[in-house]
């Protein structure tokens, strides 16, 4: 099942302790909710993100004197209804949140594989090592100098601030699993600071050879002797 | 280090150095974002419990005639005339300061904000990137 883009959102505060902004699911299908958050300063203040009441789970960070953290949750706990993000810090503050939802990713809410960039140059190159075939990247980021145009050399820009926060992702299967990375354009050179991640595309499991699958779902099993169906094939609802 | 700046920062510097008022922070406020159809921003105050539901299952988003909600936010409440800060106070925000000047806030550290004073920060530079980063919204 491949990885697609869904839907994404954004909200600001400054200052603020919490800032709270809808996003809205079109698709819940093996799905992941990322939230890229910044505050202007460090340390951590960030105490959570949750999504329509329920906590989200932080999966990477990067501190750089700008503290970033990305969250993240399962299908279980989305739902194609208008519902709300909440980012809080413990101070009042800058606080930048953004929201993106990718369906067909594998639901043990670990990301592939992660790195941060603090780098200075016009175009900025983020290297990753993934671990699964057909992983999307998604990056959060900071520019200096502000992007140049849509900010990424190939790739989309999902979400921004002031041309200067955004998110991207790669909008494409990375394949063979191994290195790939994503380049960050700005209108100077300039620092750019960076979290990306991999998230890896949900894989049927396999199951043994006279078990019939859809989605993932076993839909029929057929007893053989000598490569014969002899037995029952047993339905649960809507073969295909 | 103060050697080390050259005299074009130093005098710059020095030029930032506005004295500040020290406030405290009493409590919470809440308010709702709008957009509306002219396309200007709408903030409006709102209850902790409004805000609060926002957060949890089924919510009740706010709604507004010829706009729509973009977000909501909440922030210090202070010990001041309108419970916001004004241009030129400050407060201790636990991991530094928060302060408003030229109609702006920003975050200070605390080697930043000395004697009450705005020190090494360049003001006019610290207002643009705040500005850059909340003006397609706020």
């Amino acid at each position: 099942m491949a990885i697609a883009y869904d839907s994404s959102a954004q909200g600001n505060a400054n200052p603020g302790t919490s800032i709270t902004f809808a996003h809205d699911i079109v698709t819940v299908s093996n799905s992941i909710l990322l939230v890229y958050i910044q505050q202007s300063s460090s340390p951590d203040v960030i105490t959570g993100a949750t999504y329509d009441g329920t906590a989200m789970t932080r999966m990477t960070q990067l501190d750089t004197g700008q503290f970033y953290a990305v969250y993240g949750l399962l299908s279980a706990s989305l739902s194609t209804a208008s519902k709300n993000i909440v980012v809080s810090r413990s101070t009042s503050g800058f606080i930048v949140a953004f929201s993106s939802s990718y369906t067909g990713v594998d639901q043990t809410l670990t990301e592939d594989a992660s790195t941060t960039a603090d780098a200075t140059s016009q175009n900025v190159q983020v290297d990753i090592t993934t671990v699964a075939d057909n992983c999307w990247l998604f990056a959060g980021c900071f520019t200096s100098q502000g992007w140049s145009g849509s900010g990424i050399a190939s790739g989309s820009q999902r979400q921004d601030i002031g041309t200067q926060r955004s998110i991207f992702d790669s909008n494409a299967a990375q394949t063979p699993a191994g290195s790939h990375n994503l380049t960050f354009q700005q209108t100077a050179s300039g620092n750019v600071e960076c979290i990306m991640l991999s998230i890896a595309p949900f894989v049927p499991p396999a199951g043994p050879t006279n078990v019939k699958t859809v989605d993932g779902i076993v839909k029929a099993s057929i007893k053989t002797v000598d490569g014969i169906a002899i037995g029952s094939i047993k339905s649960i609802s809507s073969i295909t | 280090m103060e050697e080390n700046i050259i005299p074009s920062e130093k005098e710059e510097k020095i030029k930032d150095d506005i004295q500040l008022t020290k406030v405290n922070v009493v409590g919470r406020k809440w308010f709702h974002c709008f957009k509306m159809g002219d396309g200007t921003i709408q903030e409006i105050e709102t209850t902790e419990s409004d805000y609060v539901q926002l957060g949890q299952k089924n919510p009740v988003n706010p709604i507004i005639e010829n706009g729509i909600w973009e977000k909501s936010y909440e922030r210090y409440k202070f010990d001041t005339v309108d419970g916001d800060l004004s241009d030129d106070q400050y407060c201790d925000n636990g991991s530094g300061y928060l302060l408003k000047t030229k109609g702006t806030f920003i975050q200070a550290g605390i080697e930043e904000v000395v004697d009450h004073k705005i020190k090494n920060i360049i003001v006019d530079e610290a207002i643009k990137e705040v500005e850059r980063l909340t003006q397609p919204i706020l």
